[in-house]
């Protein structure tokens, strides 16, 4: 169904890439957006966002007990001292993993997501199966992505929205002590601050 | 009324997927859908919660049958016209332009 409306079937179905195109050439035509301003965009998301920024904050919460401190007080905050902004004036909480809790978060509702530290989410995390399940049998999903959680160990689902969005602190792991933070930024993956994987202790480098 | 995006809960979707894990757009359309929606919210066209609202309240049957950016143009086209943006009319006129001039082909 389009917009044109259950009464209309005069035209026949328009190509899902020829209506974006006439939204976006109308919205330039009417000052809205800027032209150029799309292919910004999708440079940025595609291009210079994604979990490299996130690993960077985690390397230095594992580094700096002070930052990281800061960072678990006021996410928001604390990012932009690393330069890391809302686009959208969302907030930003980070949820820390320990030995007694594991954090793992989902948007139900659609794909919130945070785009500041992780980019564009993988099709999994829009899925109707992940959506679903993570909230109500998250051990067993997080089975599924080879995550087996001991039972002694609390699971806490964060459901993203819009104005709220979340990053897991994954565990630094063993056999690291002593790691710059470059050597420990190449560790995270974008899975542990999503919360379906840990990571694993390490050979000391 | 609940609503079919408010999926936390339901059961019978089956397993996820975790090798399903692209995260680039799979077309040029969806990466442009992506970039109108950000930047018409930034217009103050419409805000987050208006669009989100848009795409719950999408009929179930083609909430499911329609990819994820699908939500995301409907939601578009629902709000933009409804708020007067453009109108349907100079919607549909435009779409019959691009589609005389060829553009749309490739996606």
């Amino acid at each position: 169904m389009t917009a044109m409306g259950h009464d209309d079937h005069t035209l026949p179905p328009s190509s899902l890439a020829l209506r974006i195109k006439a939204i976006e050439t109308l919205m330039v035509e009417k000052g809205k957006i800027d032209p150029g301003a799309v292919t910004e965009i999708v440079d940025i998301f595609q291009n210079k966002l994604g979990p490299r920024i996130g690993a960077k904050v985690v390397a230095r919460a594992w580094s700096d007990p002070a930052y990281k401190a800061r960072l678990l007080a006021d996410g928001t905050e604390a990012l932009k001292e690393l330069g890391i902004g809302g686009l959208q004036g969302e907030a930003m909480h980070i949820l820390e993993n320990t030995s007694e809790v594991h954090n793992v978060i989902v948007c139900t509702l659609c794909s919130c997501y945070p785009w500041t530290v992780l980019g564009l989410p993988p099709s999994w995390y829009k899925s109707a199966a992940y959506r679903s399940r993570i909230v109500i049998e998250p051990r067993a999903v997080l089975a599924e992505f080879g995550l087996q959680i001991s039972d002694d160990r609390e699971v806490r689902v964060y459901d993203s929205n819009a104005e709220i969005r979340y990053m897991v602190l994954p565990e630094r792991p063993a056999g690291t002590d002593g790691w710059t933070e470059i050597q420990l930024e190449a560790l995270v993956t974008r899975d542990s601050m999503i919360g379906v994987s840990a990571l694993t202790a390490v050979a000391a480098g | 009324m609940r609503s079919i995006a408010d999926m936390g809960g339901i059961q019978g979707f089956g397993p996820v997927d975790p090798a399903d894990d692209d995260t680039r757009f799979k077309a040029e359309w969806e990466a442009d859908t992506f970039a109108v929606n950000l930047l018409s919210l930034a217009a103050g066209c419409f805000n987050i919660d208006e669009s989100r609202h848009s795409m719950e309240k999408i009929p179930a049957v083609e909430y499911l049958t329609t990819t994820y950016f699908e939500h995301w143009l409907h939601s578009l086209e629902d709000l933009l016209i409804s708020k007067g943006v453009f109108s349907q009319e100079e919607y549909q006129t435009r779409i019959a332009e691009l589609a005389a001039k060829g553009a749309g082909d490739a996606a």
